[in-house]
């Protein structure tokens, strides 16, 4: 009853945290923030892409784990899968970008739980050769231009309103929420990153899990590289830029620790937002590009303070519950 | 016993090391020659030196990600310095104190608030890496200096300076790490921080020092970049981070902590560069090669960490033997 409090208790602080970082931008720049077509376009449009790929992110930290490669197998994918996209040839398509993410999260899951690599070098190393095939098979030459049909995926809109890769970001929001808070295998998440140990000796299969987690990181991956491909009508393998920063920034600010075992996609979305509009906030206020990466840096580093002070803050308020 | 098997563990890369050299001698043409061997060594200081700071950090069974973006940021600072006419003496000083500073914020949060090795580095290296970019405003800054040149094309006793300088470091580093107190607290701390703090070894302080040192280093191996090209590019320390992992971890220094040293660094480094030299002169294209040496690290590293888990089995199986 208590943990469930103090999760609420942490959560609203992160909203906070968000309402205040908008509402300091709409009171310094109104006419070009606060706009609803400006908001719009951050959350349905921007948003999205750094939301999925935190999602991965989110769970490989929740398995005291992390996964760096996203971004590099994201980008691969994207590139692999762009010529039969372009030629309309959709179900291809999606089987070869799913194919990669896959693969690739086969090797990670298998080099962290079956040769238990430290997740951070594992996952590293895949980025580096996924990077590296990915400008292989790119080699200097663009791929652009994609029939209006796969277009209409990010700028067409089903429900008025809602653009359509919202609509997707939602699906697999809920689709994620209930695997992770409402079945075993969610149970079984959260009890490897509090303890690996205890886990296996309760009779969970922690291999396993580990395993489907980085291979549900490889399909998000995948996903969002595709959905990358229809909104920039171009292959370009720098699109990777800072979306792994990004996702580990949202993560933790989100209220997913690095010890794992706590904070849920919920605090995800919170943290992918508060990482966004920053990031649109440092746009609109015409601030150089090359401030960016110390900036999330410092948010990274608040994070982790922050989150020292919210634990003592919660001691603190056990206790004063215990005396009275 | 323990010696024994530390011993072989150098030797192991060592004959890597010959084993490679020679199969670039029959398989590339113009591999084996004196320049080419010369060019090998002077390619592997930089990063030489930025690995002694990861080994330090390894050994004591955590890590500094943040060496590759301290590289750039001092490659970037001494060629500002130096075009705002400030003495040579001063900017490396300058700089040096920088590469401290760093790592004295980054020994602190971890050591003496006890914050995750992981994402400490992490935000101080992409704060690191944003800072340098900001202050050389995206672009690689040139800079002229006839010390600063020789300090990184010149020679003395017709080998190049950089080399001496690193060959300098090395040897300073190994008779710390052999001789001194320091490097047997080293060593404690790595095997067992607990342990090492029970029986009166100062861990903080101790594991603080470490990341001033790594700190350190990475400076040094920045001024040699911006000796060696005349310039300082923010992102030229990129890959340095990967890299010299790679090559403390190849060099046989294990993520456990407190086994290795810096021999076998200095013999994964030239692996690393003997690696990159061979396939380049093998003629094969730039873009392969970034996937090339993420796959034969990864294989390194997976043969690095099944060997330890069968080491560690042997040693399992001895003790209920002796039990027995």
């Amino acid at each position: 009853m208590l943990t469930k409090k103090q999760n609420l208790i942490d959560l609203l602080s992160r909203v906070a945290i968000l309402v205040v970082v908008v509402a300091v931008l709409a009171i310094i720049k109104t006419e070009s923030f606060w706009t609803v077509e400006n908001i719009r376009q951050v959350v349905f449009q921007q948003a999205p892409y750094t939301i999925l790929m935190a999602f991965g992110m989110s769970l490989a930290i929740i398995s005291k784990g992390i996964d760096i490669s996203m971004a590099s197998v994201m980008v691969l994918s994207s590139y692999l899968s762009a010529k039969f996209f372009q030629q309309g040839n959709y179900i291809l398509g999606i089987l070869v970008a799913a194919g990669i993410g896959v693969g690739f999260g086969i090797s990670n899951g298998l080099l962290i739980s079956k040769i238990k690599i430290e997740p951070y070098i594992a996952t590293f190393s895949i980025d580096f050769i996924a990077l590296g095939l990915a400008y292989v098979v790119c080699n200097g030459k663009y791929i652009y231009g994609f029939p209006a049909g796969f277009r209409s995926l990010t700028n067409g809109s089903l429900i008025f309103g809602f653009p359509n890769i919202a609509l997707i970001t939602m699906a697999v929001f809920v689709l994620l929420y209930i695997l992770t808070r409402k079945t075993t295998y969610g149970r079984g998440l959260y009890s490897i990153g509090h303890n690996k140990e205890v886990a296996r000796l309760s009779g969970m299969k922690v291999d396993q899990i580990l395993l489907s987690v980085y291979v549900i990181n490889g399909v998000l991956a995948a996903l969002t590289g595709v959905l990358y491909l229809s909104r920039l009508n171009a292959a370009d393998p720098s699109i990777k830029g800072s979306l792994t920063m990004d996702s580990i920034a949202a993560a933790l600010i989100g209220g997913i620790p690095f010890g794992g075992g706590k904070g849920s996609v919920l605090n995800t979305v919170v943290g992918a937002l508060i990482i966004i509009f920053i990031r649109n906030g440092m746009n609109i206020m015409n601030i150089s590009t090359n401030w960016q990466s110390a900036v999330v840096g410092f948010v990274i580093l608040f994070s982790i303070l922050y989150e020292i002070l919210l634990k003592k803050l919660m001691i603190a308020l056990g206790k004063k519950k215990e005396y009275m | 016993m323990l010696k024994r098997i530390k011993k072989l563990d150098v030797s192991g890369v060592a004959v890597g090391d010959i084993v490679l050299f020679l199969f670039f001698c029959v398989a590339a043409e113009n591999f084996l020659n004196g320049y080419n061997f010369i060019l090998i060594l002077r390619n592997s200081c930089t990063l030489l030196v930025a690995s002694i700071g990861m080994t330090l950090a390894i050994l004591v069974s955590q890590i500094d990600l943040s060496v590759g973006s301290v590289v750039s940021m001092s490659a970037v600072m001494v060629a500002i310095l130096n075009n705002a006419g400030c003495p040579l003496i001063l900017t490396i000083l300058a700089t040096l104190a920088m590469g401290a500073l760093v790592g004295l914020i980054n020994g602190i949060l971890i050591s003496k608030f006890k914050l995750d090795f992981w994402v400490v580095t992490f935000s101080t290296m992409s704060i690191m890496a944003g800072l340098a970019l900001v202050i050389a405003d995206g672009a690689t800054v040139s800079t002229q200096n006839e010390v600063l040149d020789f300090i990184g094309n010149g020679k003395i006793l017709g080998v190049y300076t950089v080399i001496w300088i690193t060959a300098l470091v090395c040897a300073i580093m190994i008779l710390v790490l052999k001789k001194t107190k320091f490097g047997y607290n080293v060593y404690s701390i790595g095997g067992s921080a607990t342990v090492a703090g029970v029986s009166g070894v100062k861990v903080v302080k101790n594991r603080t020092m470490v990341y001033v040192l790594s700190g350190i280093f990475s400076a040094i191996s920045g001024i040699m970049i911006a000796g060696m090209t005349n310039s300082g590019s923010p992102t030229v320390g990129n890959e340095y981070t990967f890299s010299a992992m790679a090559a403390v971890v190849i060099g046989g220094t294990s993520f456990d902590g407190g086994k290795g040293g810096i021999v076998g660094t200095i013999c994964g480094t030239l692996l690393l560069k003997i690696l990159a030299s061979g396939l380049s002169l093998m003629g094969i294209p730039s873009t392969w090669q970034k996937a090339t040496i993420g796959i034969v690290i990864l294989v390194l590293i997976i043969t690095d960490v099944v060997s330890e888990k069968r080491k560690n089995i042997k040693g399992l199986r001895r003790v209920y033997q002796d039990v027995d």
